[in-house]
């Protein structure tokens, strides 16, 4: 397999108006994702998660460091070869579901009828065409994610950036759209990089775990999860899902306080 | 049966009284009735205070005089051609300053500070610059609704959300598609509400300057019949003027539901 996405000795940091001392959001980073690889990047809150996927897709700019997504280095934002999700859905409410679905094709001067067709191909892939034609404000917020991430499918691209997209859904929703994009993500060979809190969504999803350092955001440790995908629930039950899961949990290493507030 | 059939007239009764619309109406209704009454009896005299029923009568009249009717079509083209003059230069710069911190603090004081000045004092200037016919009118009326577009544009556009910026910038959207997708859409409720306070705004302003110094249009008829101390024909002039601000006022409004009709079912 080849690589789709190479990280190298990325460091970002933020400075901030009357403080001699720069943030260092990260530090170092060399990363890297095969071709149809799906990999979850789990660590505590403000070690710099955001700040690796946003630098990655282009939306802030390296301190240090390299991006290079098929071989050629990503310099700002290109939709083609890095597409976001977001945790909030940042649908246009103006927009019905297809017209958000081909939103970024609209973007890249694609003619109507064939963006159109695509959208609406994505959305049947997530089971979705039956609404089409309704707005964000008439689906429910799994539905909304669901069509954000065929926003983000329609654009083809070659790495899929997730930051906490399913974060404000109800945990039985989220474990249903995380089977629909291990099948969606399997079927269509696509390589993505999945930041979340959820430890067993990040278990779930994965054919490699990235556990983060606290500030200054490091690599601690990487897990490879080697189970066939697309996964149904059933790998949940399975000894390995929780022999990996409460490896995670040690390695996380949080105050026994915080300990609950870790994996929800 | 009996008591089911005062049943339903209580409840329709109450119903009446509970709605706003029949207030409304009843007051205006007893007000119209006083007018008249103390028009007729001579209270004050019906040559400065015509009774209303006068007043109709005199629309109708105002109607068969050409001279009437001219106006209202110089008053018509003066709003209209002000107003998209305003319309399109508050628009223009309006989205840029709303969308630009730096453009915003660099000129939007100076056009806070002419929004709250009275633009009655810079009128004899437009009448020096561009004479006593239509222009002046066209750029008084401009001028005056120009500051309230920008105003409520600028404000519009600053409803947007950081989101949808960072939406436009990861999907890679060109500064066109940006405009027309992301920033006026969610500018709609303030560029609307400039377009209204700026439409009224000219007329205000086309009225003033046609009452000040002028040969044609609504202004110059009101000047004209009150020099004849015809305050009904005044009168009459004034409620054309007030009826088609309330006619233009609803059209406006159903425009501005239609548009917004997204946000109308987000409240369902
Ligand atoms: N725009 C910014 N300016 C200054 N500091 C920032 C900015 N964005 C994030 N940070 C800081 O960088 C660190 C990493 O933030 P972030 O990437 O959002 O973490 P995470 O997503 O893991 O919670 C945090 O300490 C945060 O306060
Ligand atoms: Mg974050």
């Amino acid at each position: 397999m080849s690589q789709a996405v190479i990280v190298d000795k990325l460091s970002v940091h933020y400075t901030i108006e009357q403080q001699p001392e720069p943030i260092v959001a990260l530090d170092e980073i060399d990363l890297s994702v095969k071709k149809g690889e799906l990999v979850t990047i789990i660590g505590p809150s403000g070690c710099g998660k955001s700040t690796l996927l946003h630098t990655i897709g282009g939306l802030i700019s390296p301190t240090s460091g390299s991006i290079h997504i098929d071989g050629t280095p990503l310099l700002g934002p290109d939709p083609k070869r890095a597409t976001f999700v977001f945790q909030e859905y940042t649908l246009l409410p103006w927009k019905n579901l297809v017209e958000n679905v081909a939103l970024g094709l609209k973007f890249a001067g694609i003619d109507r009828a064939s963006r159109t067709a695509r959208a609406m191909e994505q959305l049947k892939l997530m089971r979705l065409e039956q609404y089409a034609h309704m707005h964000p404000d008439q689906v429910s917020g799994g539905m909304q994610q669901r069509v954000a991430v065929a926003r983000a499918l329609a654009m083809e691209p070659q790495l899929i950036l997730m930051d906490e997209p399913f974060g404000a859904l109800d945990e039985q929703t989220r474990m249903m759209i995380g089977a629909e994009i291990s099948r969606i993500f399997t079927l269509e060979n696509r390589s993505a990089l999945f930041v979340t809190h959820s430890l067993d969504e990040a278990v779930f999803l994965a054919d490699r775990v990235i556990l983060l350092t606290t500030r200054p955001g490091r690599i601690k440790e990487e897990i490879i999860v080697d189970e066939p995908r697309p996964r149904t629930r059933k790998f949940l039950e399975t000894r390995r899902f929780v022999d990996i899961r409460s490896h995670l949990f040690a390695s996380l290493d949080v105050p026994a306080g915080d300990r609950e507030g870790a994996d929800t | 049966m009996h008591g089911g059939a005062t049943a339903v007239t209580a409840g329709w009764l109450v119903a009446a009284w509970n709605s706003a619309a029949v207030h409304r109406t009843t007051i205006l209704l007893c007000t119209l009735a006083l007018w008249e009454a103390i028009s007729r009896l001579g209270v004050v005299d019906p040559i400065f205070l015509p009774p209303p029923s006068t007043i109709v009568l005199a629309v109708t009249e105002i109607f068969d005089d050409p001279r009437a009717v001219a106006a209202f079509r110089v008053t018509g083209l003066e709003l209209g051609l002000s107003f998209v003059i305003a319309a399109v230069l508050g628009l223009a710069i309006g989205i840029p300053l709303g969308l630009n911190r730096f453009l915003r603090d660099a000129f939007l004081p100076p056009i806070l500070f002419l929004l709250s000045t009275p633009k009655a004092i810079f009128l004899p200037i437009f009448l020096i610059l561009f004479g006593i016919g239509v222009d002046s009118k066209i750029a008084y009326g401009a001028f005056s609704a120009f500051f309230y577009i920008v105003d409520n544009v600028v404000g519009g556009v600053g409803l947007l959300e950081a989101k949808r910026r960072r939406l436009a910038r990861a999907f890679g959207a060109p500064l066109r598609h940006y405009l027309v997708d992301i920033v006026i859409p969610s500018a709609l409720p303030g560029i609307f509400a400039g377009m209204w306070h700026g439409l009224r705004q000219a007329l205000a302003a086309v009225l003033v300057a046609e009452l000040f110094a002028s040969d044609s249009g609504v202004g110059y008829m009101v000047r004209i019949y009150t020099n004849q101390f015809r305050t009904d024909k005044t009168l009459a002039l004034v409620a054309v003027v007030s009826l088609l601000v309330i006619v233009a006022g609803s059209l406006f409004n159903r425009l501005e539901v239609r548009m917004n009709r997204w946000r109308a079912v987000a409240h369902t």
